[in-house]
């Protein structure tokens, strides 16, 4: 019988259980949206109502044309949404399963799968509604969502990254997600998701986007959908180097926490 | 004599006390943190078709113990062997999904317990059945009470058919009915060729359900032993005030 402690094969046994989180993740969305009369589909509406107007209202404000702008908000609204919920909403993946992982002798990662399947989800729900929006301002091309597919990939693989980071430093440190919320409600603004690159450049702000791995990973979906072209090498690198350095930080951290992770939730 | 299913030596057990930010200062090397041993390098094995019974005071280390053989607490020392599917019914105020009905929440113990979809769907009814909830499956499951949820985790725990079944505390709460029918599907698994190791205060259960028994104090094994033996001297030594 399985012992629990051992990071990377656990990680692959809890991969394979995919029905296990699939069902899971599933059911949790269902709960969150329990006795509601739109359920599921309110993760479309309240993500359409809040596109519409703020798209709008902002390109009224900044006297930016609202056919280039409203797309480009949405989807770094969208995207960003989820970087920052990989982060956050992932802190609680272990803590909130505790009482499986205290009872059934499953892998632990199984139930950060769990969390990342449900974020996932909503994720695609919001794209959705990206891609009519897009639509709507006609500039969606087929290239471009194909394009984006391997950057959809690489974000989810980063995204991944962080709910491991998140899941397990939490139960030992219960303030990191708190601490990581502020900070990236900082880096919100220095991350070109309301500004486009091009502007914060042309103010001599360059520097504060070119170190940012986020923008990268933004990029890597975001120019495809809006422009139809593939990144440049450049972004592809930055993102890459990114997902490589969390992944071995992943490793050395979890590695270490995974044994006695279970005494401290 | 064949391999044992169990086989556990030398395993020692350490809760950390200090709060979760200690225990990371420690992972930091800064100081070690205090910490309550609740087993103390224990070591028994058991063999097929025991029944083991766990007694002992709140707090000498039974419910630790379950859980080392679950494989669900690494022991901070010691080695633990356990050969053969394990069914774990441990806690039962935790580990339910409250907005979800009595049939979804058999399907995930279900899942988590390792078996696959088919086969959840395949011994549905029979678990159903068992558990004699009826109408109130279809149900969410917090308006259960309490044996309600009981009834719920027995079921579907001991329809995988386990080697293994790690019981603690499991009747607190279950009416007589089900306690009776519980403990005869007990020992349908036990004639099976089954192991059983089960923590109980009720020494009559103990008695009924168990070929051995082990007493556990602080940590340490007191005795272990044949049933009536072991406890008559426990209920001896442990009834004074």
């Amino acid at each position: 019988m399985r012992q629990t402690g051992f990071f990377v094969a656990d990680s692959l046994r809890g991969l394979r259980l995919w029905r296990v989180w699939g069902y899971l993740a599933i059911n949790d969305l269902r709960g969150r949206f329990a006795r509601s009369m739109l359920g599921f589909a309110w993760i479309l509406v309240s993500f359409a109502i809040w596109a519409a107007g703020v798209g709008l209202i902002y390109a009224r404000l900044f006297s930016l044309d609202a056919k280039t702008f409203v797309p480009f908000l949405t989807i770094g609204f969208a995207l960003w949404g989820f970087i920052s919920n990989s982060f956050v909403e992932s802190s609680n993946a272990l803590i909130n399963s505790s009482g499986y992982v205290k009872q059934f002798n499953l892998p632990k990662q199984t139930y950060i799968f769990r969390s990342m399947l449900s974020q996932t989800i909503t994720l695609a729900m919001s794209l959705s509604v990206c891609f009519i929006i897009i639509g709507l301002f006609g500039a969606l091309s087929l290239n471009g969502v194909l394009f984006a597919l391997p950057g959809i990939l690489l974000l989810l693989v980063a995204a991944t990254l962080h709910a491991f980071i998140s899941a397990y430093i939490t139960p030992y440190v219960r303030d990191f997600p708190h601490a990581v919320g502020s900070l990236l409600n900082v880096l919100f603004f220095v991350t070109p998701i309301i500004f486009p690159a091009e502007m914060l450049a042309k103010k001599g702000l360059g520097t504060i986007f070119v170190y940012n791995p986020f923008y990268y990973l933004l990029e890597v979906v975001r120019e495809p959908l809006l422009q139809g072209t593939m990144p440049s090498a450049n972004i592809w690198l930055g993102a890459g180097s990114y997902v490589v350095f969390m992944s071995i930080l992943v490793w050395i951290v979890c590695r270490t926490l995974d044994k006695r992770l279970v005494y401290a939730l | 004599m064949n391999t044992p299913v169990i086989d556990i030596s030398g395993v020692t057990v350490d809760y950390p006390l200090q709060n979760s930010l200690g225990i990371a200062r420690k992972l930091l090397g800064r100081a070690e943190p205090k910490k309550k041993r609740a087993l103390n390098g224990i070591g028994f094995s058991v063999h097929d078709g025991e029944r083991v019974g766990i007694v002992g005071h709140n707090g000498a280390g039974k419910s630790t113990l379950l859980r080392v053989l679950a494989g669900i607490l690494p022991p901070s020392n010691g080695r633990v062997a356990v050969r053969g599917s394990v069914a774990p019914l441990f806690e039962f105020a935790t580990g339910f999904e409250m907005e979800l009905t009595g049939y979804e929440n058999i399907r995930i113990r279900g899942l988590l317990q390792g078996l696959s979809t088919d086969q959840v769907r395949e011994r549905m009814p029979e678990i159903a059945a068992f558990s004699e909830l009826g109408e109130a499956l279809s149900q969410p499951v917090r308006t259960y009470s309490s044996g309600m949820f009981i009834r719920l985790a027995f079921s579907t725990a001991t329809s995988i058919d386990p080697d293994i079944l790690l019981i603690d505390e499991a009747f607190g709460a279950g009416d007589q009915h089900f306690s009776v029918k519980a403990g005869q599907r007990m020992r349908e698994l036990m004639d099976k060729g089954r192991v059983l190791v089960f923590t109980s205060h009720n020494m009559d259960l103990i008695r009924s359900l168990c070929n051995r028994v082990i007493w556990l104090r602080g940590g340490n094994i007191v005795e272990d032993g044949p049933a009536e033996a072991v406890v008559e001297r426990y209920l001896k030594a442990e009834s004074h005030v």
